[in-house]
């Protein structure tokens, strides 16, 4: 069981009793003063977000050797010189098996995101962080939480209620246009804003379904029951956009973007570029006008399906059949999709950084988790596993710090973003993975 | 109108009067044409839990409720496989919020389409006073009309009157009688009755404590696995009569619809669900352009559709064996998928039949595109894939996944740019023990289709060097693709892994244990007749297996943490991270009681998986670590059993004594340093012992047991006692 403590709590538990008066009011002195934040003058929305890259890294090539602020970036970190103050990188963070078998691709992931070892694929342990962290910080937009992925397959999801309940990405920009953007999106900007009575009726009609469902309670076996209540819980998050819609936000930094175009979409490097910068245009745009406060963007799967155009193999193929170059001493073929992917999420960094929000960016006001499903993925390796964390959290994270975990559970990480983000948990994890202290050097 | 054969009246006979079997049975011998059926063994029945419509479901019940000309456009929540299959997947997943939102927008497109001006008069049983305003007369007659074939069930007042009311209201409110309806229409949509298949229980009077399932439930049960779409009028109406709880008048609906053409949807459904075809169906099977560029969307969807008209073809018009699916060279072509195939095809437009002549290189499902395409990488064919869907999709052969500890990095690494074969590059793989264990099961299947490259088309060298096609499947050796066809309809467990794949597929759940009965008497009958399609659906949903329940699932012991308190109406803006406990509502736990279906019994749970004894003994014996550890973990069906030997090594009851103490061991590096497999009196010279710990060399192999958990450091020591005590027999 959790123990539940408030925030304020934990914060000075972290801190020692020193200067726990800073990491609330931070908040207040983003309050608007000049039209910037929200015009119902309340402060900033404060945003989690995972980015997820498959088939981790070389860890040699890509820890820092020097801890601290200022570290030094390694061949494989080369990629975040442009915002390496606002990118803490945690290295040397495991997964602890307890003698449980290592799930290729698969228990590293479940270890960072549910604080569990399963015990086969697919197993979901507990619920993901960000649907634990929704259910604290989503629950007032119009999205709970928008899922991803680049590599164009819908079930490339790592954000799961359980192993049968995942929230499948969406794979194509035009479709996350529509989704965010489409009919029911209202911005008062775009002039006089006057509900289609139609939408008050949807309310009326979902008020009749969920009588339904109601009267269904009674007659389940706890397994449906328990199904039957996500449902409520689906059904109540569409009422909320519904009740959204009609009282639309008017938000200073707000704009409808452009539609994209209907594009291709797949698993060739280029092309898995080119989706995950749309889909990174749209997030920002659907931040910015507080449209969800947790996403996950999934730009390659755990076993990454990455290929170079016209090859015949994929990343995933390359980090088991390529030979480590003895010159090199790393496998140069797989090492292109580390450098890309690391590219991919620096460009990321940097379009949240250049986002102004505020008196800051729109990356001051995030907390976003990027790690991987292995470290060297030729061995399946869950030591030593790759893990950032970019943004300030709305004033609560001191960014660019190089932390060295030597062998410590990764679950120290989800227990502090956890904390961080507010959720009264002192605990979190299973067996030797429970983890009870936070990364206070992350915290301000 | 119905068409009962011999058997099946001799059957169902034998159902109504079990007393009577033995003399019915012998009666019924003399008919001709099977042996006597044996009486059907005693079932109990698995658990109930609803079944979230596929996608397929969904889409057929829309077209066939509202019209075939309602499109359906948009992405539906995916479908979730387990047990190796949608339909078993379907009773465990729900509706996430991005899933409800795309059935809302479906339901209200669909509804809107039903009732513009162009269908309304087809799908309203009535006519409005005044089309400007609200008519509750005939609105509850449209909602009685159309919610029953929606829901599957006739529709009480609680329904109806809610859905007048509002239809009534939106009426007013638009100035438009059939946008009321609408609304109604698509809260039917959205209701959980029609997104689920929920079904209930009653006691069966004539089995005292046990529950059936009751007659309106049976009606979609029966339609849609033998339709794969809701009940008809005939079967509703028949449901409403209670007719399907009773053998006989069940019998008729089963004959019919048996007969009908419709069961051609059913046999897809089945097949495309096991075959993985929803991955093609998405477009989420892709080949590299440059590398494939015969490779379209077209040309695999062509290729699925060439799949499932071989399949009914062969199933159901030629009432076919199963096994020889794998051996037929008859096919259908169309122009798009000659080029593939290589093979002229003189119609310009649609399907013709086509037969492959007695020497192709094809013959048989294994050789078709489709399964071709989908088992392998979007750059390259992947006899692992290939392998590993016919060992565990088409034998029910379970492969292991792979061991998560091999350390990659130490392997002598092979020399990849000399290897230009598949077959090269996997023996790269299988020299080294911790991957041959499970690439053994698999990749020698799929070998044998190395001809075909990544979409299926013929080649007889892969870089330059002539493709060897020959191999073994469980001990029988083939030559090449079509031959491997002709092994695998051979092999003993083909049959019955169709039995049980079809089976979880009709209950929507796996095997219970109070089935494998049932399960081994439809293999025996299966044997007899030839697995054909009909006859064991037929068995199926005649069975108590199909028609009973033990209750309803008990849920898993991890709650699912719900939200249940949100706050509905919190403006965005004045909720920053909220500070302060939590307060203990805010998120509940599940409410959700174990309540059991209607009267039943208490629900039984499914089986949960439990925990290997831990063995205690003081003074360990052999008896004790042969059962406890050497059967259960080490000569399991791919490693130490007699059959497979690994490494030559056999480890099942009454050969493993005589094969440890005081062997040496086949590995050269341990048998060098001066190991014995077990020295007795001396456990640090007992190769087991360094195996079990996990060897610190690579050269002395990978830790065992390879699949699973290592053993606990306890249970190591009760070993090395049992050494030390002089390894006593």
């Amino acid at each position: 069981m959790q123990r539940r403590l408030s925030r304020r709590t934990v914060l000075r538990g972290m801190a020692g009793g020193v200067a726990v008066s800073l990491g609330l009011p931070l908040l207040e002195y983003f309050l608007n003063d000049n039209g910037t934040a929200l015009a119902q003058g309340a402060p900033l929305p404060l945003r989690f977000g995972t980015w997820f890259w498959g088939c981790g890294m070389n860890p040699d090539r890509w820890a820092p050797s020097a801890e601290g602020a200022d570290y030094d970036l390694p061949a494989e970190l080369a990629a975040l010189a442009a915002v390496r103050d606002q990118v803490s990188i945690l290295s040397g963070f495991n997964t602890v098996l307890d003698g449980r078998a290592n799930l290729p691709h698969w228990t590293g992931v479940m270890a960072t995101l549910t604080g569990s070892v399963p015990e086969f694929e697919p197993e979901v342990p507990a619920p993901t962080l960000d649907v634990l962290i929704s259910q604290r910080i989503g629950t007032a937009t119009r999205f709970r939480s928008l899922e991803i992925a680049c590599t164009g397959v819908p079930t490339d999801s790592y954000s799961r209620e359980s192993q049968s309940i995942v929230n499948s990405s969406a794979v194509s920009p035009l479709e996350l246009y529509t989704r965010i953007f489409g009919p029911d999106f209202h911005d008062p900007k775009d002039g006089e804003f006057t509900p289609d009575p139609r939408t008050l009726l949807r309310q009326s009609l979902l008020s009749a379904v969920q009588e339904d469902a109601a009267r269904l309670a009674g007659v389940l076996g706890s397994h449906d029951r328990q199904r039957l209540d996500q449902y409520f819980t689906s059904l109540r998050q569409l009422e909320r956009q519904i009740e959204i819609s009609l009282n639309p936000l008017d938000l200073a930094a707000c704009r409808r973007p452009t539609a994209p175009r209907g594009e291709e979409i797949g698993t060739d490097l280029p092309q898995a570029v080119s989706t995950h910068r749309l889909m990174t245009e749209l997030l920002v745009f659907a931040l910015l006008c507080d449209q969800t406060r947790v996403f996950n963007m999934i730009f390659s799967w755990g076993l990454s399906a990455l290929r170079k155009e016209g090859a015949d193999i994929s990343h995933h193929q390359l980090t088991h059949d390529e030979t480590v170059d003895a010159a090199l001493g790393y496998q140069p073929e797989a090492t292109s999709f580390v450098l890309a992917s690391m590219q991919a999420w620096a460009s990321f960094v940097e379009r949240l950084a250049a986002t102004p929000e505020g008196a800051g960016s729109l990356l001051d006001n995030c907390l976003i988790l990027a790690h991987s499903e292995s470290s060297f993925a030729k061995s399946h390796q869950v030591t030593a596993l790759p893990v950032m964390i970019a943004g300030g959290a709305g004033g609560r994270l001191r960014g660019g710090v190089h932390l060295r975990g030597n062998g410590e559970p990764v679950t120290r990480v989800g227990l502090t973003v956890q904390q961080v983000l507010g959720l009264p948990v002192s605990e979190w994890g299973t067996g030797s993975l429970t983890a009870t202290r936070p990364l206070s050097e992350l915290l301000v | 109108m119905s068409i009962l054969s011999p058997f099946a009246l001799c059957f169902r006979r034998a159902a109504l009067a079990a007393a009577a079997l033995a003399l019915l049975a012998a009666g019924c011998a003399g008919d001709g044409s099977a042996a006597a059926p044996a009486a059907a063994p005693a079932v109990a029945a698995g658990p109930l839990a609803m079944r979230r419509l596929t996608e397929v479901q969904y889409r057929a019940t829309i077209a066939e409720v509202l019209g075939d000309d309602i499109a359906v456009a948009g992405r539906v929540e995916p479908d979730n496989r387990r047990s190796g299959l949608l339909a078993v997947g379907s009773s465990f997943v729900s509706v996430t919020p991005s899933g409800f939102e795309q059935y809302d927008a479906i339901a209200r497109a669909a509804a809107a389409q039903a009732l513009d001006a162009g269908h309304r008069d087809a799908l309203v049983p009535c006519r409005p006073a005044a089309p400007g305003a609200a008519d509750d007369a005939c609105t509850a007659q449209f909602v009685r009309a159309v919610g029953r074939r929606l829901l599957r069930r006739p529709l009480r007042d609680a329904d109806v009157l809610p859905r007048v009311q509002m239809a009534g209201a939106a009426a007013a409110a638009l100035g438009d009688f059939y946008a009321g309806l609408q609304t109604a229409l698509s809260s039917l949509l959205l209701s959980p009755e029609f997104l689920f298949r929920i079904e209930t229980a009653e006691p069966d009077p004539g089995a005292p404590g046990r529950l059936r399932i009751d007659s309106v439930s049976m009606a979609s049960r029966l339609s849609y696995l033998l339709w794969n779409a809701a009940p008809d009028e005939e079967l509703l109406a028949a449901a409403e009569r209670g007719d399907l709880v009773d053998d006989e008048l069940l019998a008729i609906q089963v004959d019919r619809l048996l007969a009908s053409p419709r069961l051609v949807d059913s046999a897809r459904a089945f097949f495309a669900d096991v075959y993985g075809f929803s991955d093609i169906e998405q477009g989420l099977v892709r080949k590299d352009p440059a590398l494939f560029p015969a490779f379209s969307q077209a040309m695999i969807d062509d290729a699925r559709e060439q799949t499932l008209r071989v399949v009914t073809a062969h199933l159901l018009d030629d009432d076919g064996d199963y096994r020889e699916l794998f051996t037929t060279r008859r096919s259908f072509m169309t122009r798009a998928l000659g080029l593939v195939y290589r093979v002229p095809v003189p119609l310009a437009a649609g399907w013709q039949p086509f037969e492959f002549a007695a020497d192709s290189e094809r013959a048989g499902l294994l050789t078709h595109v489709s399964l071709l395409a989908l088992y392998s990488h979007p750059g390259r064919s992947s006899p692992t894939l290939r392998g590993k869907f016919v060992r565990e999709v088409l034998l029910c052969q379970d492969v292991p996944p792979p061991p998560g500890d091999i350390d990659f990095s130490k392997f002598a690494d092979a020399q990849s740019g000399t290897l230009r074969t598949a077959r090269e590059r996997l023996q790269a793989h299988v020299a080294n023990e911790a991957c041959a264990g499970c690439h053994s099961l698999m990749d020698p299947i799929g070998l044998g289709l190395e001809n075909m490259d990544g979409i299926g088309i013929y080649r007889a060298a892969e870089n330059g060097a002539a493709i060897d096609a020959s191999g073994q499947l469980n001990g029988v050796p083939f030559a090449d693709a079509a031959d491997l066809g002709r092994v695998l309809s051979r092999d003993p467990a083909l049959g019955p892994c169709f039995v049980d794949t079809l089976f979880k597929y009709a209950v929507g759940r796996d095997i219970a244990p109070g089935e494998a009965d049932f399960l081994a008497y439809l293999h025996q009958r299966g044997e007899q007749s030839g697995y054909r399609l009909r006859e064991l659906l037929r068995l199926i949903v005649t069975s108590a297996a199909f028609r009973t329940t033990s209750g309803a699932r008990v849920a898993e012991a991890t709650p699912l943490p719900q939200e249940t308190a949100a706050p509905s109406a919190t403006p965005a803006a004045a909720t920053p991270t909220p500070d302060g406990a939590m307060s203990p509502g805010a998120t509940a736990p599940p409410t959700g009681n174990a309540t059991a279906m209607a009267t039943a019994t208490p629900a039984t749970p499914l089986a949960q998986p439990t925990a290997s004894p831990t063995p205690t003994a003081a003074a360990y014996t052999f008896a004790a670590l042969q059962e406890e550890i050497l059967t259960p973990r080490c000569a399991t069906q791919f490693c130490h059993s007699a059959q497979t030997h690994a490494a030559n090594l056999v480890l099942a009851a009454g050969a493993a004594y005589d094969q440890l103490v005081g062997s040496a061991p086949t590995n050269a590096a341990a048998e060098a340093a001066g190991l014995l497999r077990v020295a007795p009196f001396d456990p640090e010279g007992s190769y087991l012992i360094t195996k079990l710990m996990g060897p610190n060399e690579v050269a002395l192999g990978a830790r065992m047991p390879l699949i699973g958990n290592p053993l606990s450091a306890q249970e190591i020591d009760l070993i090395r006692g049992w050494i030390a005590a002089g390894a006593q027999p």
